[in-house]
């Protein structure tokens, strides 16, 4: 449904995405996997041309068949809200403080749908009640400020799925929420792509987040997409290097807190130079531990079964569990 | 990662759940900041003699009385004395109030109006565009106000009208600039990002969005607007391009004061303390509406 080719945002003369193909399948959940600075937001925002100002995007994003890339403003308008709808980190934020929740949600309802005007306060009411807020009647009349950080998350879920989108771009939804919200969050957003039949574009830097969620992992590493596949496949048989020391630095018992308060943890050496800063080839490079002479050459696709595909010149091997490598990997182990 | 804080997404009571909320409400209502209640009190006070002398004044405005010319304030039936013709000061000033509240309204809201809209179009425009609307709103702003006043009369003559253009002229301006900043500030705000990636356009966005959350400050604008006006409309009565007699005015009351200054001195002081109380009246309000308007803003920092 959403198709990505040969994507490329610039800004002045440094390139930050390069993807050369991530597609997501119609009421499919794909989890955007990165560190901070790694392309992730900016890919997902161009998809409705919400990326900077200076950022200049070439390539093709498909929608539903109709090209994304390079529409106008008033096209793009009409497909954000009805078509894609997007739910922000902070939810506060992202929120009008001057406004009572129940006027914003009512807004967005108005905005693509024709709800007959008597309609749209039941509408918002139910809108409030699917994402799960207690009481909404009440809920509705409150400022943005006097709800919890799951309430204002939840709040913006109900408007990004007011006009039944095709597709939620969930940019870093649950990171500005603690862990047991977190977890309500991600079941409900769950729940809703399944009786919605509602694909999700998951942006996140915490691969356990998206683990949990998604169908389908893309990993980015400086703006290039460097491993896509289902989700176990990823986490399971990782190949890219990167992948590898993702997955490596995830604490390692997140059910049991004290099994893992003894563990040092695992840190992947040096970080992510910025944009222009890159050696040729392989991103990662400088940072991996098992570099070899032919990463300073451009990576090609590798492809696998089930659509796994990564770009690595020494990948992991296909037989070995990820976890084996970590302690090797681990260079940054204090 | 791993607080053990409980989960925030508290559920809402039964009971409407609003206990908190009301409490909230109930406490800044009560605490008042002083300078909304002085300022106020006088507002109040002078939009109350003006709205009385539409139906009742002492005497007559106009009445010429002789024999009484001249008497000094306090003298018996003319509270605030008589001038030259014997006509009452009191019912001059309380009247003047009508017209000056007058002519401040309607050029603080034909400035208003113009002035938000021009500052919300430069904020939201292209970069390109908003350079060119700042620098003309600098330029509107740097115009001399009392020059513009006297081009104005000489077009359309003097009268209430002519210092109803005149302030307007010089307000629109520094309402737009007083609007571009704040409303840019609001532009960047994650929220408008948001209403962007719900398909939402660029004029819903400035007028839904920017403009309610800079509405605090447009009272408070509007505030500092009013004593301005009132002031100009006093200097251009003053110069005798703003009302003429049979219209009451306060500016012009000076103004016939001034030749009479050594004889009568109390003709010139009556009018001029009015202005001045009225002046810091709108000024305090203004001042007290940004304390009460604004959370952030400590009471120390105001001063009139």
């Amino acid at each position: 449904m959403l198709e990505i080719n040969d994507l490329n945002i610039t800004i002045g003369p440094n390139e930050i995405v390069s993807i050369e193909r991530l597609s997501i399948p119609a009421g499919r959940r794909l989890g955007l996997v990165g560190e901070s600075g790694s392309g992730k937001t900016m890919t997902a925002m161009s998809i409705i041309g919400l990326q900077p100002r200076e950022a200049v995007v070439t390539g093709s994003i498909t929608f539903s068949g109709t090209e994304m890339v390079d529409r106008s403003e008033r096209e793009l308008s009409d497909v954000r809200g009805a078509e894609i709808g997007v739910i922000f980190q902070d939810p506060l934020r992202a929120l009008n403080p001057t406004m009572k929740v129940g006027k914003q949600v009512a807004e967005a309802l108005r905005l693509h749908k024709t709800v007959p005007r008597k309609d749209v306060k039941t509408r918002m009411l139910e809108l409030l009640e699917q994402v799960q807020l207690p009481n909404p009647a009440a809920l509705a009349r409150r400022y943005p400020h006097q709800l919890s950080g799951g309430q204002q998350q939840r709040v913006l879920i109900s408007m990004a799925i007011a006009c039944d989108p095709k597709l939620l771009i969930a940019d870093e939804p649950t990171t500005a929420l603690d862990v047991t919200v977190q977890k309500e969050i991600l079941e409900l957003l769950a729940r809703l792509s399944e009786e919605r039949g509602m694909a999700i574009l998951f942006v996140s830097h915490d691969l356990g987040v998206i683990q949990a969620i998604s169908d389908y992992i893309a990993v980015l590493y400086g703006g290039n997409l460097v491993e896509t596949g289902p989700t176990s496949d990823i986490v399971e048989m990782p190949r890219h290097r990167y992948t590898e020391a993702l997955i490596s630095v995830n604490p390692g018992h997140p059910e049991d807190i004290s099994a893992s308060l003894g563990e040092p943890l695992v840190t992947i050496r040096g970080s992510v130079p910025p944009s222009g800063g890159f050696l040729p080839g392989c991103r990662f490079r400088g940072r991996c531990p098992h570099e070899i002479e032919q990463c300073a050459q451009e990576p090609l696709i590798s492809e696998m079964a089930g659509g796994h595909t990564f770009k690595c010149w020494n990948p992991v091997d296909e037989a070995a569990p990820a976890l084996a490598h970590s302690a090797e990997l681990a260079d940054g182990r204090r | 990662m791993t607080d053990e804080a409980p989960s925030q997404d508290t559920p809402v009571p039964e009971t409407d759940g609003l206990e908190t909320l009301e409490g909230s409400t109930r406490r800044s209502l009560r605490w008042l900041p002083p300078q909304l209640i002085i300022g106020g009190s006088i507002v109040a006070f002078i939009v109350g003699i003006g709205l009385l002398s539409l139906f009742w004044t002492p005497y007559d405005i106009n009445k010429v009385d002789v024999p009484n010319q001249f008497l000094p304030p306090g003298s018996d039936g003319f509270l605030l004395g008589t001038d030259k013709l014997g006509r009452d000061i009191t019912s001059q000033i309380m009247a003047g109030a009508r017209n000056s509240l007058l002519v401040s309204v309607v050029s603080t809201i034909a400035s208003l109006v113009p002035g938000v809209l021009i500052g919300l179009i430069a904020a939201g425009a292209k970069p390109m565009q908003q350079r060119i609307l700042s620098r003309m709103t600098d330029i509107g702003v740097a115009l001399p106000g009392i020059v513009v006043a006297l081009v104005v009369a000489t077009s359309l003559g003097p009268g209430n009208t002519t210092a109803i253009v005149a302030i307007m002229f010089w307000l629109i301006p520094t309402v737009a600039r007083v609007v571009i900043g704040p409303a840019r500030q609001i532009l960047a705000r994650d929220f408008v990002e948001a209403a962007q990636a719900y398909g939402r356009s660029r004029r819903f966005i400035l007028f839904r969005h920017v403009l309610p959350n800079i509405g605090p400050l447009i009272i408070v604008q509007a505030s500092i607007m009013f004593a301005i006006a009132i002031l100009v409309e006093a200097a251009l009565s003053y110069l005798g391009i703003g009302a003429q007699r049979p219209t009451p005015s306060w500016g012009r009351l000076l103004k016939e004061a001034q030749p009479l200054i050594d004889q009568a001195p109390y003709l010139m002081i009556i009018p001029g303390i009015t202005i001045m109380v009225a002046v810091i009246g709108f000024n305090v309000l203004g001042d007290g509406l940004r304390t009460y308007l604004d959370p952030q803003q400590t009471a120390k920092g105001a001063g009139v």
